[in-house]
Formats: structure tokens, C-alpha cells, sequence
């Protein structure tokens, strides 16, 4: 495989993709080890659904839950897409952050557009450090799927192409797919979750690092 | 696993995603309106052939393509539910309307529609999805409460739970994978999957779950089918609950006795919480909907990208939170504003006694043709229509503007004082509730009083002016804040050496400060501007002179440009001593005599060259002439004494 990924490849693997993130996503606690019962327990997956819209473009819609530490009636919704960016040529992570609440009979979500307002135990949990924030170009505007102006926040995809090559990772001799699989590893671990929740991250393969 | 308890199920949640308010808004605002009739919609959840464990429990998506009327809009991944919105035009009716008698009321309208049919081929007539809602069109908030209805049915189950055989998996899998979805089929006694009419002597089933749920339990999407078949008169069933990519079972029903087809069943389905609980949902997406949010945020954002990839330091908030005066507001009051809302200031108050005149717009970025007529043709005053137009550019601003002359010195004002005394207080009264002073008018004299009050107050202030083609932007130094008088930085005053007088009557023409290349005027803006910046960035004021530096590096005194040659400098000077605004005798004659000092100094200037001491230097200046002009004897040019020269001299 060249170091890009064509929207042909992206769409014949992106489930297959999917559902080893499904698989592997971990929660990776500063306080014990990646993947401790503990912290796998605050999160889990809540939606995953997979649309196809005009002319072949296809992504999938994910929602993690992440629970209050110490609240049970509270939690973080991170919803999110992964599609191709037919400008870049390359995957595109779009987000959404809700922070949810059940009060009595009333569950309430409130969308947030900033990591600020985040509540800090989420921001702790999550492993959000100024340091991150530094290197994660969020930009803001409607998703390129949808026909409506309501607002996703997203990773621009502008480096992707570039650091993606950097990678040089893919000279190996594995199958097709596993050479894409790992592509969409290592881009959601850079420009996907990773580079928003670090440590909402994806177990790596050992066969992607070698 | 061996019960005879009735069957339990997992119950169905709703995932909504914005694009589904955001296209219920625009229905409301575009085309319902009043109108609370219902809407048709539609959800989708995912195919059964791309479920994976992980789809534990049963969702319904709905978003912008719920409100399409196309059906089957994405075959391979997805399945339609088709069903109806209602849409209460205000919070209380979606509070108080009887939701046990509307569930009802949707209940029966499948009971009616199942009671219809012969088969299960048509699964959308069996599962349909409602959704109760209100929207707050003002907040973006959105208020709903989805329901699946379910009819009931008793139906007890006995013996055990069976995993199925993986030859029946396949065959199911086979039919999913190969047909239009159909969700219910009878199983013929050589095990042939048919959902055409229901044939009375087959008695096992195969129902085609949506979730893949690891439990064991069925999605409650069963329920309806269960009562069709009790309806049709089957009493004893066995049901095959296929999961795509899960365990799917096998276990057997029995129909209590109790059952009588022509009494009202019970109707359940109004969405149940994380926790359980039933009860609407609320969603607050203002934050992705609402456009003046969407604006203030990705303002912060552009200027947070500044702060955590160029300058970690940055102070923001420091930034944000200064309110500004800016005195004038014409071409640099127009230019400087605009800069500052760059910044992320938001607060401004414009003072200004002008109006909008038809040679401003083309150099006035905040005004428009418009507003040079309007008022009857006087055209808008400049002050409140710059604060109006800051708003319209950025809606988070607070900005306003006060229409008023500033006491200028040389202007003598009457005897009743009127005017000039109250423009006086209002001016003090701003400078006391604002951080920082832009000196931005267009004459020199209206800044002399401004000058004092910024020492006087304590104040930031900034001065920029304009030549013909060269600018001028300085900062005052601030008699407060410095430790050592010596080295305090100078005002715009502090190289002259007479007092600033009236310089607008007579003027001709070409000598007003308008007539300058039109480039400068922006120019000497942006340097205001960043210069304000630089300096209120520094890590201390009280320490840092002259050429002292900030975050950004330097920050100068003063910048002179000039573009006859596109050249400019910084200078730095001093405070003079007897500066005609900024020495200390100025500013204690203010303290003690305010408006009076002031008045004697509008009045005549000569009265306050008196008090700084400028008289003194001017009488000092021309004996020192004089000396010079007797130092330089005629006997030593050699001339003739009876030679009269002296009309050349002089």
C-alpha cells in the first residue's frame, strides 16, 4: 500500500476497522495500568451505526460514554464520526461532547464546545493536559456529511497526509488489510481519539509497531 | 435455563443526534409554524449483518434524514422505522399532556393496523416510532420523549433457553443477508423460512433481532409480533431470537388463559432513562446551533490557538476583560475597534459629537452609505452607530456610544459653563469605568484634556495621530505607576514648549487631519492597537522603561512613520517637567480645582503655561535669544555702524 488511503479502500475496510476499535478502545488510567477493570469500567460504547450518503461515502457514527468517577447520575458522551475527506484524501475525525446528567425523571445533555467547560474529574479521567491542547488544531463547522448547519467540532486534516507518511510503516509484507488496518490505527491514535483523549486510546497491534 | 415466568425483554433507546433539531427548527421556524399536527419521521438502526457485540441493546438513530420522505435511504447498512412527531408549540402542553392516553392512542393505531394483516412480511406496520417534543427555538434547547409502543400479551415462558443449531443460524443468515428485511418468519416443518401468510400449523418462529445483546434477551420489538400470533389463535410457540453476531436462542411460549383478543391490551413504550427511569430528555445544543455562541466561541478558539502554539504565556482574559474608550470615532476610531475586536475585546464605549457624513464610509470601515442620510438626511451620529455596527460585526460585544464634545483647551467656553461642564463630568465618569483610553480624535487640542485625565485617573492611555502622510503612536507614561519621576516616559505634550491652542477655526481645507494618504490612518490603527497589547502583556509594569520588553518582545514608546519614504522609528523620550499636561503642577491644579482648572485652561492658555512653567521657559527661551543675538555683535562683522542693517536682522 502507498502511504494514502483511497476513499475505495477506506470504505471497503472501514467496518472492519470499526470493530477492532469496538474491540480495543481502552481507557487508559494515569493511576494503574492501560486497560485496569477499574477505569474500563466508566466507559462504554453506546451507539455504533454506519450511514452511506450520495455518491458512495461512507463513515461510522460512534458514542462513548464515559461515567462520573464519583457521580453516578452523570456522564460524558463523546460522539463520533470517521469519514473520508475528499480534499485531503484522507480520514477526517468529526466530535461532539455532551455532558449528561439524569435528574430525577429528567435526563438532560448540554453540549459543550470547549474542553474548559468539561467537567475537571472528566478532564482527569480522560488525561486532558494543556500540553495537548497545544498540538490539537480543533477547528469548528458543519459536518461534511450532513446536510445541516449544526456544528461538529473536528481535527483538520490538514497535516494528516504528511505525518501519516512520516509514519513509515507500511513496506511489510501483511495483506492488504492488515497494511489499512493499520493505518486507520495509527491515524485514530494521531488524529482520531488520540489526539483528543490520549488516553481513550487503541491498543496498538504489536504488528503495527514493528 | 429453565423459567415459566413471562419473557423478559430489552427495551429500545433513541440516539438523537442534532442534525434532527436542527432540521425540527427549521420545519418549525420554515414550514409548521403553529401547526402541532404530527410529522411523519422516520429512524434507522443498523443492519443486522454489520451488528457487533457491542450493539448490546436496541437504538433507534434518528437525524436530518428522519424528516425525509424517501423511503430505504440506505439499504445495506441501515433499517427504516417509520412513525410520527408530534411537536407541542409550548413547554406546558408538552408537560402536561396526558402521555398515558397518547401512548394508548398510539398503541392502538398498530393494534389496528396488525389486526389488518395476514402475515409478518410488512415489519414497519408492526414497530413504530413516536417522538413527543418541544422546541425552544430561542435556546436551542429541545425537549422530547420518544416511545415504541408494545402491546402486550401473556405469554409465559417454559422450559429452557436453547442456543440454536448452526445450520438454523445460517439459514437465517442466508435470508437476512439475501432479501429485503423482513424481521418475522414462520418456519415450515422442513425447515423453510416463509413470511407470507401465516400458516396455522407451524408453530415455531424466527424473529430477526436489531441488537445483540450477550444476555440472551430479546429486543422488545418481539412483543407486537407475540400478539399477532395470540390474535391468530396460536397458544404454544417456539421462538427463534436471531442474533446476527451474537448467541442466538431457541425457547417455547405458552399463551396464558386469560387472554381474550377483544379486550384493549396493555400498551407500554414510553423510553425508559440510563437509569431506568421514564421521563422526557432534554438537549441543550445551543452551543452547536446558536449562530452568536458559534461566534463568540470560535473567536476565543482562533485566539487560543495563538496562546497554546505561538505564545503559551498570552494573557487572553486580561484582554478580553479591559474596557475601552476610545475617544473618536472616525477613520482611526473605526480601524482601532475593528483591531481590538481581533483581540477579543468586548467591551467599548465610543465617544464622538459627529455624524456620519457622505466622505466617511469609503474610510470609516463601521460605516455604510446608508447611514450618512439617515435621520432625515443629518445622517447617524457616529458614536452610537460605531457601536451599533461593532455589534453587528461580532454580537458578543458590549459596546456603546456617548454623543459628546470633548472640552478642548483654547476653546473658551461662555460664562454659564453649560455645555463644556457637563461634557467634563461625563468624561470623568468614563474615564473612571474604563481600563484604557485610545486617543483617536482629529485635532490636538481635544486631547490635552483626555491627557490629564488619564494621569489623573490612572489610566492606560494610547495616543494615535495623523500627518498628511506620516502617523504618530505613542503610549503616555503613567505619572502613578512610576516609582522614579526621572525616568517616567513622556505624554504626547512633553515636547512642546507652549500650550496646545485652538487650531480649527480659520482651517482651511487642506488643513484638517482628514486630508492624509488613506492608508495611514489604518496603519498608525493596527500600531495602537498592538503596542496596547504589547504593554499590557508585560510581565510588570512598574519596572519596565522606555524601550522595555513584553511577551511579544519589545515595546516601544513611540513609532513615528512616515510614507513619503516608508520609513519608521521608535523614540523614547522622557517626561518634561513643565509639560502643559502631564507635570506634576498640571495635575495637582487639577486635583485640587477640577473643572475650574480646567475651564481657566479652555479659556486661555497663557493661564496654564503660567502653572506648568512654560511662560517661565518661553521668557527664559527669548532671553537666551536675546543674549545669543547681542553675543553675535555687528561691530564683529566689520560693518559700518551708520550702515542701517537692522531691517534684515530683525
Amino acid at each position: 500500500m502507498e502511504y494514502e488511503l483511497t476513499n475505495t479502500r477506506f470504505n471497503q475496510y472501514l467496518l472492519a476497522f470499526n470493530k477492532h476499535l469496538l474491540e480495543t478502545t481502552v481507557l487508559d488510567s494515569s493511576d494503574s495500568h492501560p486497560g485496569d477493570k477499574q477505569s474500563q469500567s466508566l466507559f462504554s460504547f453506546t451507539n455504533s451505526t454506519v450511514k452511506t450518503v450520495a455518491q458512495e461515502k461512507k463513515y461510522v457514527l460512534n458514542q462513548i460514554k464515559v461515567r462520573h468517577p464519583e457521580s453516578p447520575n452523570r456522564s460524558l458522551l463523546v460522539t463520533f464520526t470517521i469519514s473520508y475527506d475528499d480534499f485531503f484524501t484522507c480520514p477526517v475525525f468529526y466530535f461532539r461532547i455532551f455532558e449528561e446528567v439524569e435528574i430525577e425523571n429528567e435526563t438532560k445533555s448540554r453540549a459543550l464546545l470547549t474542553i474548559e467547560d468539561m467537567d475537571e474529574s472528566f478532564q482527569h479521567l480522560l488525561g486532558i493536559h494543556s500540553e495537548i491542547r497545544k498540538f490539537t488544531n480543533i477547528s469548528f463547522d458543519s459536518h461534511h456529511m450532513s446536510p445541516t448547519s449544526d456544528i461538529w467540532m473536528y481535527l483538520h486534516p490538514c497535516d494528516t497526509k504528511d505525518v501519516m507518511r512520516s509514519f513509515k510503516m507500511f513496506h511489510r509484507n501483511t495483506s492488504e488489510e492488515q497494511q489499512v488496518l493499520d493505518y486507520f490505527t495509527l491515524w485514530y491514535n494521531t488524529f482520531g481519539m488520540g489526539a483528543l483523549f490520549p488516553r481513550l486510546c487503541l491498543r496498538i497491534k504489536p504488528t503495527a509497531l514493528s | 435455563m429453565s423459567s415459566s415466568s413471562p419473557p423478559k425483554f430489552n427495551y429500545i433507546n433513541s440516539f438523537v443526534d442534532t442534525s434532527f433539531f436542527a432540521t425540527l427548527a427549521d420545519l418549525k421556524l420554515n414550514k409548521l409554524k403553529l401547526d402541532s399536527s404530527r410529522i411523519r419521521i422516520k429512524g434507522y438502526s443498523s443492519h443486522p449483518n454489520i451488528l457487533t457485540k457491542f450493539n448490546d441493546s436496541p437504538i433507534i438513530n434518528f437525524d436530518y434524514s428522519s424528516f425525509d420522505s424517501a423511503e430505504h435511504s440506505d439499504h445495506g447498512n441501515n433499517i427504516d422505522w417509520y412513525g410520527y412527531i408530534y411537536n407541542t408549540n409550548t413547554i406546558e402542553e408538552f408537560k402536561n399532556i396526558d402521555k398515558q392516553k397518547m401512548l394508548r392512542k398510539w398503541g392502538e393505531e398498530i393494534l389496528e393496523n396488525i389486526q389488518q394483516l395476514d402475515s409478518t412480511e410488512d415489519y414497519a406496520s408492526f414497530n413504530q416510532v413516536f417522538a413527543l417534543t418541544f422546541s425552544d427555538l430561542k435556546k436551542f434547547k429541545f425537549y422530547y420523549w420518544f416511545a415504541f409502543p408494545s402491546i402486550h400479551s401473556p405469554w409465559i415462558q417454559v422450559g429452557e433457553v436453547n442456543h440454536v443449531s448452526p445450520e438454523v443460524q445460517s439459514m437465517i443468515r442466508y435470508e437476512v443477508s439475501n432479501t429485503a428485511f423482513k424481521q418475522f418468519f414462520q418456519l415450515t416443518n422442513d425447515y423453510q423460512l416463509v413470511s407470507g401468510k401465516l400458516h396455522p400449523n407451524f408453530n415455531t418462529f424466527a424473529f430477526v433481532d436489531i441488537c445483540n445483546n450477550q444476555n440472551l434477551t430479546t429486543s422488545s420489538q418481539l412483543k407486537n409480533y407475540l400478539y399477532f400470533l395470540a390474535l391468530r389463535d396460536f397458544k404454544s410457540i417456539n421462538i427463534i431470537s436471531y442474533k446476527a453476531d451474537g448467541p442466538s436462542v431457541q425457547f417455547q411460549l405458552k399463551l396464558a388463559d386469560n387472554f381474550n383478543k377483544n379486550e384493549l391490551p396493555k400498551i407500554q413504550g414510553w423510553e425508559r432513562s440510563a437509569h431506568g427511569k421514564l421521563g422526557p430528555k432534554l438537549a441543550d445544543v445551543g452551543a452547536l446551533s446558536d449562530p452568536k455562541r458559534l461566534a463568540e466561541q470560535a473567536v476565543d478558539l482562533n485566539l487560543r490557538l495563538m496562546k497554546w502554539r505561538i505564545a503559551p504565556e498570552l494573557n487572553l482574559d486580561d484582554i478580553k476583560k479591559k474596557k475601552v474608550l476610545l475617544l473618536g470615532a472616525g477613520t482611526l476610531g473605526s480601524y482601532v475597534s475593528r483591531t481590538l475586536l481581533g483581540w477579543g475585546v468586548r467591551n467599548f464605549t465610543f465617544v464622538d459629537n459627529g455624524r456620519v457624513s457622505y466622505s466617511n464610509p469609503v474610510r470609516q470601515p463601521l460605516y455604510f452609505f446608508k447611514d450618512c442620510y439617515a435621520e432625515n438626511g443629518k445622517g447617524e451620529w457616529k458614536a452610537l452607530q460605531a457601536a451599533k455596527a461593532l455589534k453587528e460585526i461580532f454580537p458578543d460585544v458590549q459596546a456603546k456610544g456617548e454623543i459628546m464634545e470633548i472640552p478642548m483647551i483654547g476653546h473658551p467656553v461662555d460664562s454659564s459653563d453649560g455645555n463644556a461642564k457637563e461634557s467634563f463630568a461625563r468624561l470623568c465618569s468614563l474615564f473612571e469605568t474604563h481600563d484604557v483610553v485610545f486617543l483617536l480624535t482629529d485635532s490636538r487640542e481635544s486631547r490635552w484634556l483626555p491627557t490629564v485625565l488619564g494621569q489623573s485617573y490612572n489610566k492606560t492611555v494610547i495616543n494615535a495621530a495623523l500627518g498628511f502622510d506620516s502617523y504618530l503612536v505613542m503610549r503616555h507614561g503613567n505619572v502613578q505607576k512610576e516609582d522614579f519621576d526621572a525616568q517616567r516616559l513622556g505624554c504626547y505634550y512633553c515636547s512642546d514648549v507652549v500650550a496646545p491652542e485652538d487650531s480649527l477655526s480659520d482651517r482651511t481645507l487642506d488643513q484638517m487631519c482628514t486630508v492624509t494618504r488613506p492608508g495611514v490612518a489604518s496603519i498608525a490603527s493596527s500600531l495602537a492597537v498592538e503596542l496596547y497589547v504589547s504593554l499590557i502583556q508585560r510581565a510588570s509594569f512598574e519596572t519596565s522603561k522606555g524601550q522595555s520588553s513584553s511577551l511579544f518582545d519589545e515595546v516601544p514608546h513611540q513609532i513615528r512613520g512616515f510614507l513619503h519614504n516608508f520609513s519608521s522609528m521608535k523614540l523614547h523620550n522622557l517626561n518634561y517637567k513643565h509639560c502643559s499636561a502631564c507635570s506634576h503642577a498640571v495635575l495637582s491644579n487639577f486635583r485640587e480645582s477640577g473643572w475650574d482648572f480646567v475651564k481657566n485652561c479652555m479659556n486661555d492658555t497663557k493661564y496654564l503655561e503660567d502653572i506648568c512653567g512654560l511662560s517661565q521657559v518661553q521668557r527664559e527661551a527669548e532671553m537666551a535669544s536675546q543674549s545669543a543675538l547681542n553675543d553675535l555683535s555687528l561691530d564683529e562683522l566689520g560693518l559700518d555702524d551708520n550702515e542701517d542693517f537692522s531691517e534684515w536682522i530683525s
